[in-house]
């Protein structure tokens, strides 16, 4: 007895068969099993006790399980063939249902796809999980202020210093002008980084050898596009740039930065060597710096480890540094100084929110429609439960008939995906595609998105469709439910809340970035081209400017040291009489020549502007903006003085606050100091009326006083438009989305109000027989409708309201949600519904009564 | 009443054999021994439960055993509607071979 007792069966084959096996205890199967095991144990040994245990659970388990499923799939095929039938028989019908539901599909699939793509950013790095980026938290008086830009010491420091971290690498971005024999063009999309880059980070290389890329530090690496623009279909390898009219480099290899999922976007990588003088400095914060940590590293550890390396080797002693990871970079970034083609979680939000209210309205579609149809079903259902069939039976014949559809629906979808997808990659600048055997999620994401729908779509239709009553049914005396017409009212008020709710918020959303562009920026955007300065242009600017100026469409022209659009310049070693020691404030700053607030149009609010007679080259002078007045809190900023770095700067003026940074932001303070050797961006304004002659005359004064340099310029207003580039994709594809949702529910409400009124004949045409207007019948059923949609807007209203206010109030400036966007919608639905419901209700009431009651 | 199967009439015959003994493993051995070939338990459980569900059969608990790992025994039994249906397969076989002589097929 005891060595029986010693020795179990396989104890995980005896889980699975208890558990699986649903009579298992009705028959003892276990205790039977364990039984003979036993004896095999003492004939054959436990291995081969073993084996033939599992053996039987194994097959027990197959056959019960085939055993269930043989049940269901005879039943299967029938459902099967009644659902295809019902399908063709009703083929307007189920056209309009499928269309639908693929619409919303395809709608659907598509954000699906987007979202992911987002989500999975930065991930294509072998170490992604160890790379972090370096920041800071600045302390000042108005509050703690992220800064995504390091100084360049701080990279190598950390390295040395830790030995959790493995590398450092520094990134700079920067542009300039870039010719190849008799091209030029100026570049903005170009990083300068160490030769570490490559250790941290795997951007995938089409030509050349990523060990010697940065062999020679004059070399370039140019992705595939660039190649193009430059090379044609030559081999860009070996072939030399010239780089701001000052130096060559070799391009040394061909990287894929093409759409690719890195939020460090470039078009050049250069060494770092350009930059070489100026990376030994702990001041200046400019650079971004990324390290890759040890596997076995602790991120709170280090984190609290490296938090006081600014305090202690610099001077920026309220400035936190910890490591940002590099997965949360692409969405959950909320630093100043940032790259600009960040994008944010919150979209990810948004747009799943409307790829979901895009299904409902389909599902809610699917439902109404299948519902409608029942007097049609009511027979087969009555007849069915007369042999025998019981409740759940028919739930599962309904939810496989929906499940069904939705398979097919499901399947065109993907056609219309197929199509679409160009489109859509256009608008939203990524490349997606559907690649449904490569692509795991999608696969599991199709499966669970028709699995969902089929269920929700069904639900309601199994429900009410199951629920007849067989002799009610078969003497004929069915009438209409009353509840069931309440819910199909219900579904379509429903339909179209969500629909009038996307409309307004693409409304909202469309307003607000037309505000964005449009908005005052406190001085004058138009007619304004610029050119960069370089080389010999810097001398000769003066000359320049006074030729260019009798030019008689030339109006202005003024230069600044960087590009008025997005100024990240920032320092906080601003002090003056009166400030808080303890408090550090950061002050952005810009160089600037006599003639830029005129050439800009900006509005002085005291004091002068620059005065060449006044303002000496030695002078050091500066204007300051509102803000800046208002954070060093002078009684009178105009005459006061000021300190940078040891030098004291007079302050002359104080101009009207304008935006230097894209419209979202709050404005911040800046500094603008007379420095004209060193504002090398070159604005000239014209008057508006002749533009292109204009430009063509400048363009020859330029080349005749600055030989041997093309003369290169670009519009601002265009350059500027371009920083608002995701706002305005997020716009285009909200706008598509609620064009769709509202079609589908179009679609649904023709449906519904077709079928309507097909019940309805009789009684139209009995109407008709005794006097009624063909007329007077079709604006009845228009207002039967009308009166949903009304109440559809009620329920809109107030819920799009409240969400836009909450989406609005992430920008800094932002426009009022104005009344105009909830009537329009509001009269929009209206429309749409009387266009569909009056077509079909028109149709209805001009049949011929004779004909319809001809079997009366 | 529907016919019985040819497997169905084996489990049948071999529970009826047993007697008070009917047990899943014991069921097993007769039915190897009568019919000549190997079954699987997974088929022997499937072919019970087809049988109860059918009422040809009913199950009794028995006494759990250390052997078991402490799990009941089952024992089945063939009931009235099961002894009718052996009774039918019978009638049906004699009236099939009735008039064939032995060697009819040799």
């Amino acid at each position: 007895m005891r060595e029986h007792s010693l020795n179990k069966p396989p104890k995980t084959a005896k889980w699975l068969l208890i558990h699986i096996v649903r009579y298992h205890s009705k028959y003892s199967i276990s205790g039977d099993l364990e039984e003979v095991y036993r004896d095999i144990l003492q004939v054959n040994g436990k291995v081969k006790a073993d084996h033939w245990y599992w053996r039987q659970v194994l097959f027990t388990i197959f056959k019960y399980i085939n055993n269930s499923f043989y049940w269901g799939t005879v039943m299967l095929k029938n459902y099967i063939k009644i659902a295809f039938r019902n399908l063709l028989k009703q083929r307007s019908f189920s056209f309009i249902n499928i269309s639908g539901l693929s619409i919303g599909l395809a709608c659907s699939l598509l954000i699906g796809l987007w979202v992911q793509n987002e989500l999975t950013y930065d991930m294509f790095h072998d170490n992604s999980s160890n790379i972090y980026r370096v920041v800071e938290v600045q302390k000042y008086a108005g509050g703690d202020f992220p800064v995504a830009v390091t100084p360049g010491s701080i990279g190598p420091e950390l390295n040395s210093k830790y030995p959790e971290i493995l590398e450092n690498a520094r990134v700079i971005k920067f542009g300039t002008l870039v010719e190849y024999q008799d091209n030029s063009f100026f570049e903005i999309d170009m990083i300068s980084a160490d030769k570490s880059f490559f250790s941290i980070f795997d951007f995938p290389v089409i030509k050349g050898d990523p060990e010697t890329f940065f062999n020679d530090p004059n070399s370039v690496l140019i992705t595939e596009d660039i190649s193009k623009k430059y090379f044609g279909n030559n081999d860009p390898i070996g072939k030399v740039l010239r780089f701001d009219n000052s130096y060559n480099v070799t391009v040394t290899g061909v990287i894929n930065n093409k759409n690719s999922q890195s939020h460090i976007k470039f078009d050049f990588l250069t060494t770092i060597r350009q930059f070489e003088s100026q990376l030994d400095n702990w001041e200046r914060n400019w650079i971004y710096t990324y390290v890759l940590l040890d596997d076995n590293a602790d991120i709170k550890t280090v984190n609290s480890k490296i938090v006081n390396t600014l305090i202690d080797n610099s001077n920026q002693t309220e400035a936190d540094v910890y490591l940002q990871p590099l997965k949360d970079i692409y969405l959950k970034s909320d630093f100043t100084a940032d790259y600009e083609n960040l994008s944010n979680f919150q979209y990810v939000y948004i747009f799943s929110g409307i790829a979901l209210l895009v299904l409902i309205i389909a599902c809610i579609n699917f439902m109404n429609l299948s519902t409608a149809r029942y007097v049609n079903r009511a027979k087969e259902v009555g007849l069915r439960k007369v042999i025998g069939a019981v409740r759940p039976q028919l739930l599962r014949q309904f939810f496989s008939e929906s499940i069904l559809i939705t398979l097919i629906a499901v399947t065109i979808s993907i056609l219309l995906i197929n199509f679409a997808l160009p489109y859509f990659n256009n608008i939203s600048g990524k490349e997606l595609s559907l690649d449904l055997f490569g692509n795991q999620y999608i696969l599991i994401g199709l499966f669970s998105l028709t699995v969902f729908t089929g269920i929700i779509a069904g639900i309601y239709p199994a429900l009410f469709l199951s629920s007849f009553q067989p002799v009610q049914v078969i003497k004929g005396t069915y009438i209409s439910n009353k509840r069931g017409i309440f819910f199909r009212k219900a579904f379509v008020i429903l339909q179209f809340s969500l629909s009038i709710f996307l409309i307004i918020c693409a409304g909202v959303i469309s307003n607000q970035l037309e505000y964005i562009q449009q908005k005052d920026l406190g001085y004058d955007k138009s007619n304004m081209i610029f050119t960069s300065l370089r080389g010999s242009a810097t001398q000769s600017y003066s000359v320049l400017k006074e030729e260019l100026m009798k030019l008689p469409g030339v109006q202005n022209i003024g230069s600044i040291s960087n590009f008025p659009g997005n100024i990240m310049n920032s320092h906080p070693n601003f002090s003056w009489p009166g400030k808080d020691p303890e408090s550090e404030i950061l002050f952005h700053y810009s160089f600037v020549d006599h003639d830029f607030l005129k050439t800009f149009k900006m509005n002085m609010l005291n004091g002068r502007d620059f005065d060449p007679l006044i303002d000496l080259p030695e002078s050091s002078v500066a204007i300051i903006n509102e803000e800046a007045a208002k954070m060093m809190g002078f009684d009178e900023p105009v005459g006061a003085t000021f300190t940078f770095s040891g030098t004291n700067v007079n302050i002359i003026g104080v101009v009207k606050n304008f935006n230097f940074k894209p419209v979202y932001t709050k404005i911040e303070p800046i500094i603008l100091a007379l420095s004209p050797p060193n504002a090398s961006l070159t604005f000239i304004r014209t008057y508006p009326t002749f533009n292109q002659t204009v430009i063509e005359s400048i363009s020859e004064k330029w080349e005749s006083i600055v030989p041997n340099q093309p003369f290169l310029y670009y519009h601002y207003d265009e350059l500027l438009g371009e920083s608002y580039a995701s706002e305005n994709k997020m716009g285009e594809i909200s706008k598509y989305f609620s064009f769709f949702a509202i079609f589908i529910a179009c679609l649904g409400l023709f449906g519904l109000v077709s079928f309507t009124s097909e019940r309805k004949i009789k009684e139209i045409c009995i109407r008709k027989v005794l006097g009624a207007s063909t007329g007077k019948l079709a604006i009845k059923t228009v207002f039967e409708f009308l009166k949903l949609v009304f109440y559809a807007n009620i329920i809109a209203w107030p819920v799009s309201y409240i969400l836009s206010r909450n989406w609005l109030n992430n920008f800094a400036y932002h426009t009022d949600i104005s009344p105009s966007i909830f009537i329009l919608s509001g009269i929009l639905a209206l429309l749409i519904t009387v266009i569909t419901v009056g077509y079909q209700s028109i149709k209805a009431a001009n049949t011929n009564p004779a004909e319809s009651l001809r079997h009366e | 009443m529907k016919k019985l199967t040819i497997n169905e009439e084996i489990f049948l015959i071999a529970i009826w054999h047993l007697k008070e003994e009917a047990y899943g493993v014991k069921i097993h051995a007769k039915i190897e021994e009568l019919s000549g070939s190997k079954i699987l338990y997974g088929t022997l459980y499937n072919t019970l439960d087809y049988l109860v569900r059918k009422r040809y059969v009913k199950t009794r608990k028995g006494e759990p055993s250390e052997k078991r790992g402490g799990s009941n025994k089952v024992y089945y039994r063939i009931t009235l509607t099961g002894k009718k249906a052996l009774q039918n397969a019978r009638e049906l076989q004699n009236t099939l071979w009735k008039d064939i002589p032995k060697f009819a097929f040799k």
